[in-house]
């Protein structure tokens, strides 16, 4: 199993994500109390938003950050989609005194898809050293080892690959 | 005697005079301020009110603290390490590492020049700026309170600087500081000290040399395409210009100047050029192994900062001889400033040796244009790029491990580049070409030693040969008639605001972003300054009209204006620019007044600042230097790797309550500028970003209006949409953008409950406040009448 | 995108130049005759919306050509008055240049307009899209119009024959702004746009004096008053007037030393010396006074070089600006040049010795005919002394004032000489810092400002040193 993250040089610590099948994030996500699906550029790649909207069809708030929002207007699917900066967002993950998009709460299983590796692996890495109390998870059904990830897929080259391992993830909510 | 001067007593009848005691006075130019040469418990104060309405959130770039040999320490969790500094305080104390580093490289190049300068002019040249501008040294005018008037007075600035320096590095050492608060506020501390010896540097060169100024500077020719390969070519890397200053004045002298190229890379090509037009830029980092391993420069010379390391071996390569010129770069070379000229061009020139260092400026000029010459005739026939079946051959090689992949920073597609050239498409390649940012780091990984950056190179070598743009002179300062002639269209909102593109080159996908960035905004009247390799990257691309960016737009600090401030050092200029409005408009004494002066910036100058490719540990210092002077900065994903971002959280209103200086009563403002420093993903995310944070709580409502209609504007126009909190800069119905009034009105009744008077289109409640023309804001208790 | 119209409209247009190749059609301009008019109507009058169109409309002329032009604009509301016609017809401009693909040049009859070839593809095909667009703006910003409408005119006879009429309307216009004073008015406006940057100034707009920036006159300042009371213009009651010739009024005192903070306590608008105007900083040309010969010198922003007094523009502008009252320095905007009371509490043009000779030859119609040559210019003088001369060569007013002073001066000469055995300059407790500001360096010999201080009491807590110039300079 590849277990080199996609930019070899970013080996943070000890603490490392979990390689995991798509089936057991899945699951993780369905068991949330309240997840929510963080986008970026590059969910813009390879038609992946509609992976995104599947998700967010079954339930799963979604933030659009980078420029992500236009197309989700342009598909016509905008319920429950949040137009934010990442920066903050990632801020906002860590505070406890967060309401969320909602006002009802801060969210317990943050889910990266479709956002360029170095800078997701960053905001991964802010909440897995300052979200700890309580716990706030964030898992990777992106196409990279994402260490800063409680739980990833490993590198994946292949695009159809990929595609279907984040079906079988929507399978699983 | 006393000179005489425009009083004269006429009489003095029953007068009784009384005299305390008698000191001795420098120059009373302006009364000294509260704090000259502040310590950084002198301006903690500031710093901290800046942390709290910022405060700092942490991205830990690496978990652990290998610093001391109780190490490494794992720190993940936010846990502390066998000195018991916890994850925050890493962060911060590197933060402030870097920093450091950042400001030190620009004052110790700065003091290098003025030792140099003060050689070859004496001390006494002096400062003269011209009959436009008055304020010439704002900074400086401001942290240490001296008014320079010859060269010499400069090493103010560096003895303060250094100090200083030494003082913030003993901060990181282990067992100091515990506060991760206390961090942030040395580095904020060594950002305005970055700031002033930026200033310090530029205007030392700029007086020495003589550099041109104002908005008529002409255009030089920037890319690779414009170099004269019939010529010989010597190329100079770096930032220090004094050696290649030597060369181009050894040129002239000796009658050959228009026989040999001079071409530059990064800011001594800009500097050059501020010297002589005739000097060539080749552009910016991102540029530098490539035209190294093209093979095109018959002599390199080297001098400082963000050189690769490995630059001897490159050169070496190309068999090109290469000269390093500074004392922070000398490759493990011999020194040879005091050998004979003709000795080093025989060594470098047969072969003997592959590079020297020579520390002597004078020397380098004796040896490198004679060395050119010879070396031009040598490498006639030398081939440096793959030959087409040398191409084919590499190609065909790869095995698509996909190695190359992963050690590109950018995450480039090379695996599957190179099979589409296998397969007889050299396109995909070629297009990688502008998006690689030069590291070289994909041909040490691949198993079969393909010269990756020579094979992507020779794909793109007909689009690298007609790169020929133009681009400003960098013009430094801004001019005191250009800040007065922009006052009145600033508040009355015909600009809504100053952009500042600056920094390096580690774009996200090419160098096509910060023209984008600086075009978008200069079309809709922003003025829009540029430094540095952002200021070279954006000079590579023509609009329709076949014009490039400084062709299209006028070179004035103006509505529309694109305006080449310089190098890196020259940023000081656009701190400058805020800290001239502040005197110019404002009256603001400067002198010793650095925490009311950023205090005036922060509130009411809409400008903000975007290093798209942040990369270095001067991107870290200049960027925290933009952001304690008060202006905010936008930085490219990279900038996330700087570990932190100043977000203000404007869920907490409170954060954002301003002494009114009118009569000291509190006003709760909408977050504007809402941060100090963040990052963006993309482009098409980062350009209403700045249009927000243009926003100021002093906006009158034509500003506020102008600034509005952009905001909104290219928030639809990239996004799709509008950020759902924008009523939140709407104080009154006069700040709404006039083609849409009554489409928002709508939609604040509509969408936000706001209560509106249709009859005189009037809103009734709903704002967080009214639009005060006598709002005077400030964030400093001491500035409030009756607080001494 | 706008959702009715086929056309952007947005200010980032407003540079937008449509180059022959591309335009459809051309309205007005240098070839045809044109012009806009806006004019005051009552509420029945107008019927909010109206178009008429008299001749061809948009794709019924040819493309290519040069056609006449004519944009007849009707307001109404309880607040619009013939006053506010001007101000609110320059607004012309700006707002057609939103349009994408319209361009507007000039105003009054000199407008040169373009269509663009790209609207005209995108779906612009009446000029009462244009018209709309154009009134929507209005209505947005200056809500005191109630009601607009709008009659465009292509038909060269029709356009010629409303031509006359508008001239008329111009030129009584022209007249009526000549001809209204400070006296006719009960108010001016104040403007504090500024206090963005200078937190401390007001200007003090009135018939007879333009804001220093030049953007408002009091025509802009009534019309923005009237759409925002409480914003950045506003209605200054004069109350009693103080000093005719001065312009003190008692309203006026109340107001700006309210607004500015109370950073004096009195103003005078046509004063150079006694509580003058106070400017922010963008002034477009400040005034100098020159002890030495008792005058007043102008020099203009883009003006590089130094005056007489050896200093260029921006060293004086410093010492100015930021809502301060600076003695022997002014702010002012051009047009004031032109005003009847131009500093005339100082002696209005017989005060002034010097100017740029652009700027001269820009406001020569403002410079009475008898002083005209006798106002230097740098092509006659460029030093104090070359000065002097010039003006007693062209015997100005102000060398009367030189041969008193002289006199004046030897007989004091005594005086000083007994009692200035100090020999260490003074600092004077009495002036506050910055209330009186003189030229930094250079300022020259002779003449100055005579003290006489009788039973007072000079307490000095603190005598500077200062080192002399020559000594300064370090040793080759």
């Amino acid at each position: 199993m590849n277990t080199i993250p996609f930019d070899p040089g970013c080996v943070p610590g000890p603490e490392m994500a979990r390689l995991a099948d798509p089936r057991t994030i899945g699951i993780a996500i369905k068991r949330a109390k309240r997840p929510i699906l963080v986008v970026g550029a590059e969910i813009l790649k390879d038609d992946l938003i509609d992976k995104a909207i599947e998700i967010g069809k079954k339930g799963t708030p979604i933030a659009a950050t980078a420029h992500s929002m236009k197309t989700f207007v342009e598909k016509g699917y905008t319920d429950n989609v949040f137009m934010c900066n990442m920066h903050p967002l990632a801020n906002n993950f860590t505070r406890n005194d967060w309401m969320g998009f909602d006002g009802k709460g801060n969210y317990d299983v943050i889910v990266f898809l479709g956002v360029t590796y170095y800078w997701s692996s960053q905001m991964m890495s802010a909440v897995k050293n300052f979200a700890t109390n309580p716990l706030r998870m964030a898992v990777s059904i992106d196409r990279y080892y994402h260490p800063n990830a409680k739980m990833s897929f490993e590198n994946i080259r292949d695009t159809e690959q990929f595609k279907s391992m984040v079906d079988e993830v929507i399978a699983q909510l | 005697m006393a000179k005489e001067g425009l009083f004269k007593i006429g009489g003095l009848e029953n007068v009784q005079i009384n005299i305390g005691k008698i000191v001795s006075e420098e120059d009373e130019w302006e009364p000294m301020g509260p704090v000259p040469c502040p310590e950084v418990e002198d301006m903690r104060h500031w710093y901290m009110k800046l942390l709290d309405r910022y405060p700092p959130f942490y991205a830990p770039y690496c978990d652990m603290c290998c610093l001391c040999t109780f190490g490494k320490c794992d720190l993940t969790g936010n846990k502390k390490g066998a000195c018991g500094l916890d994850m925050r305080g890493q962060q911060a104390r590197f933060v402030l590492i870097a920093c450091c580093m950042g400001a030190s490289a620009h004052c110790g190049h700065g003091r290098h020049m003025l030792h140099s300068l003060i050689d070859m002019f004496g001390a006494d040249v002096p400062v003269d700026l011209g009959t436009q501008i008055n304020v010439e040294a704002p900074i400086m005018r401001t942290v240490i309170g001296v008014k320079p008037k010859v060269l010499g007075d400069f090493a103010k600035a560096f003895d303060y600087v250094e100090e200083q320096i030494a003082q913030m590095m003993d901060a990181t050492h282990t067992g100091q500081e515990g506060s991760y608060l206390d961090y942030e506020a040395k580095a904020y501390h060594v950002g305005m000290l970055d700031s002033l010896a930026k200033e310090a540097s530029d205007m030392i060169q700029m007086i020495a040399f003589k550099y041109p100024m104002g908005a008529d500077v002409p255009l030089v020719d920037i890319g690779v395409g414009c170099v004269d390969t019939d010529k010989p070519i010597i190329l100079v890397i770096g930032h220090n210009v004094i050696p290649s200053v030597a060369i181009i004045d050894y040129l002239d002298e000796h009658d050959m100047r228009d026989l040999v190229e001079v071409a530059g890379i990064c800011c001594t090509a800009i500097d050059n050029t501020r010297y002589d037009f005739k000097a060539k830029v080749v552009g910016a980092i991102g540029r530098q192994l490539r035209f190294v391993r093209s093979g095109v420069a018959d002599v390199i010379v080297v001098d400082e900062q963000c050189i690769r390391a490995d630059i001897v071996e490159q050169a070496q390569r190309v068999q090109a001889p290469l000269i390093a010129t500074n004392n922070k770069a000398l490759y493990g070379l011999p020194e040879r400033s005091g050998d004979p000229a003709e000795e080093i061009i025989e060594d470098l020139a047969s072969g003997k040796m592959a590079a020297v260092a020579i520390l002597d400026p004078e020397k380098v000029a004796e040896v490198v244009p004679k060395l050119a010459m010879i070396m031009k005739n040598k490498r006639k026939n030398i081939r440096t790029l793959p030959s087409d079946a040398e191409q084919k051959e590499y190609a065909a090689r790869c095995y698509d491990c996909g190695n190359c992949v992963l050690a590109c920073p950018q995450g480039l597609p090379i695996d599957r580049a190179m099979q589409e050239l296998a397969a007889g498409n050299p396109e995909p390649m070629s297009i990688l070409f502008d998006k690689c940012v030069g590291c070289g780091r994909c041909e040490q990984v691949c198993k079969w030693e393909i010269p990756i950056v020579d094979v992507m190179q020779k794909t793109a070598l007909k689009q690298v040969k007609s790169e020929k743009f133009k681009m400003r002179v960098g013009r430094g300062p801004v001019l005191d008639t250009e800040i007065r002639n922009v006052g009145a269209p600033l508040v009355l909102g015909t600009i809504p605001g100053v952009i500042a593109v600056v920094g390096c080159g580690n774009y996200p996908d090419g160098t096509e972003d910060v023209y984008k960035i600086a075009r978008e905004f200069a079309l809709r009247k922003y003025i829009v300054v540029a430094t540095g390799c952002g200021a070279m990257d954006m000079a590579l691309y023509r609009n329709e009209e076949g014009e490039t960016i400084y062709e299209e737009f006028p070179g004035g600090f103006e509505a529309g204006g694109v305006v080449n401030i310089g190098s890196c050092v020259s940023n000081a200029h656009i701190h400058g620019a805020a800290i001239k409005v502040a005197s110019i408009f404002a009256r603001r004494n400067l002198r010793g007044n650095m925490d009311e002066i950023a205090d005036y910036i922060l509130n009411r100058v809409g400008a903000a600042g975007v290093a798209w490719g942040a990369m270095s540990q001067k991107a870290a210092s200049i960027g925290t230097g933009v952001e304690v002077w008060g202006v905010p900065v936008v930085v490219g994903p990279h900038g996330a790797k700087y570990r932190h971002a100043h977000i203000g959280r404007k869920d907490d209103l409170t954060k954002w309550d301003v002494y009114n200086m009118r009569d000291g009563s509190k006003v709760r403002c909408e977050p504007a500028p809402e941060h100090l420093i963040l990052g963006a993903e993309t482009v098409e995310e980062a350009i209403p970003l700045l249009a927000r944070l243009c926003m100021r709580p002093v906006d009158n409502p034509s500003g506020r209006q102008i600034k509005l209609t952009h905001y909104m504007d290219l928030s639809m126009k990239y996004l799709g949409a509008y950020h759902d909190d924008w009523p939140i800069f709407v104080r009154s119905e006069t700040d709404l953008p006039l083609a849409r009034k009554e489409e928002y009105l709508k939609v604040l009744e509509k969408d936000y409950g706001w209560k509106i008077d249709w009859d005189s289109k009037k809103i009734l409640e709903g704002p967080l406040r009214k639009q005060d023309p006598q709002f005077d804001p400030t964030n400093l208790e001491r500035l409030l009448k009756g607080a001494e | 995108m706008g959702e009715e119209f086929p056309f952007d409209i947005n200010p980032m247009y407003e540079g937008e130049r449509i180059r022959k190749k591309g335009m459809y059609v051309e309205l007005g301009g240098p070839d045809q005759p044109g012009f806009e008019l806006v004019r005051a109507a009552s509420m029945d009058e107008v019927e909010d919306g109206r178009f008429t169109m008299i001749g061809p409309d948009i794709l019924d002329l040819k493309e290519g050509s040069q056609n006449t032009y004519a944009m007849m604009f009707r307001m109404a509301g309880e607040l619009v008055e013939t006053d506010l016609e001007s101000v609110v017809e320059r607004r012309m401009h700006d707002f057609q240049n939103y349009i994408q693909g319209y361009m507007h040049l000039n105003q009054r009859y000199d407008i040169w307009v373009r269509v663009s070839k790209d609207a005209v593809k995108k779906g612009l095909k009446s000029f009462e899209q244009i018209a709309k667009a154009t009134i929507r703006l209005y209505k947005a910003e200056l809500p005191f119009i109630e009601k607009m409408e709008a009659t465009f005119i292509t038909d060269p006879d029709e356009v010629k024959k409303q031509l006359d009429g508008a001239m008329e309307i111009f030129a009584q216009r022209d007249a009526r702004t000549r001809d209204l004073h400070d006296e006719d008015v009960d108010l001016f406006y104040g403007c504090t746009l500024c206090q963005s940057f200078a937190p401390t100034n007001v200007c003090v707009v009135t018939p007879d004096r333009v804001s220093l920036c030049g953007a408002i006159n009091w025509f802009d300042g009534r019309a923005a008053a009237n759409v925002d009371p409480e914003g950045p213009n506003f209605a200054i009651e004069k109350g009693e007037c103080i000093d005719e010739i001065g312009g003190e009024y008692t309203g006026v005192n109340e107001k700006t030393v309210e607004l500015s903070g109370g950073e004096y306590d009195r103003i005078q608008l046509h004063s150079f010396f006694d509580a003058p105007h106070t400017s922010c900083g963008c002034f477009e040309v400040i005034g100098f006074y020159m002890p030495e010969v008792d005058g007043i010198g102008w020099v203009d922003r883009d003006y590089t070089e130094p005056s007489p007094n050896g200093l260029a523009f921006s060293t004086m502008a410093g010492n100015t600006g930021g809502g301060k009252q600076s003695i022997g320095f002014l702010g002012i905007g051009v047009e004031y040049f032109r005003s009847p009371k131009f500093i005339q509490k100082d002696g209005g043009w017989n005060r002034v010795v010097w100017m740029p000779s652009r700027l001269k030859e820009r406001v020569k119609d403002g410079i009475p005919a008898d002083i005209s040559d006798k106002i230097s210019t740098e092509n006659d003088t460029k030093t104090i002394d070359e000065l002097k001369e010039f003006l007693k060569a062209k015997d100005h007013p102000v060398v009367k004032n030189w041969i008193e002073e002289v006199e004046e001066a030897e007989e004091e000469a005594a005086a000083v000489s007994t009692a200035g055995g100090m020999g260490m300059p003074m600092q004077m407790q009495q002036f506050a810092p910055g209330q009186i500001m003189m030229p930094a360096m250079g300022g020259g010999s002779g003449g100055g400002i005579k003290i006489i201080l009788k039973n007072a009491k000079i307490t000095i807590s603190e005598v500077k040193f200062e080192e002399a110039e020559g000594s300064k300079k370090k040793g080759k």
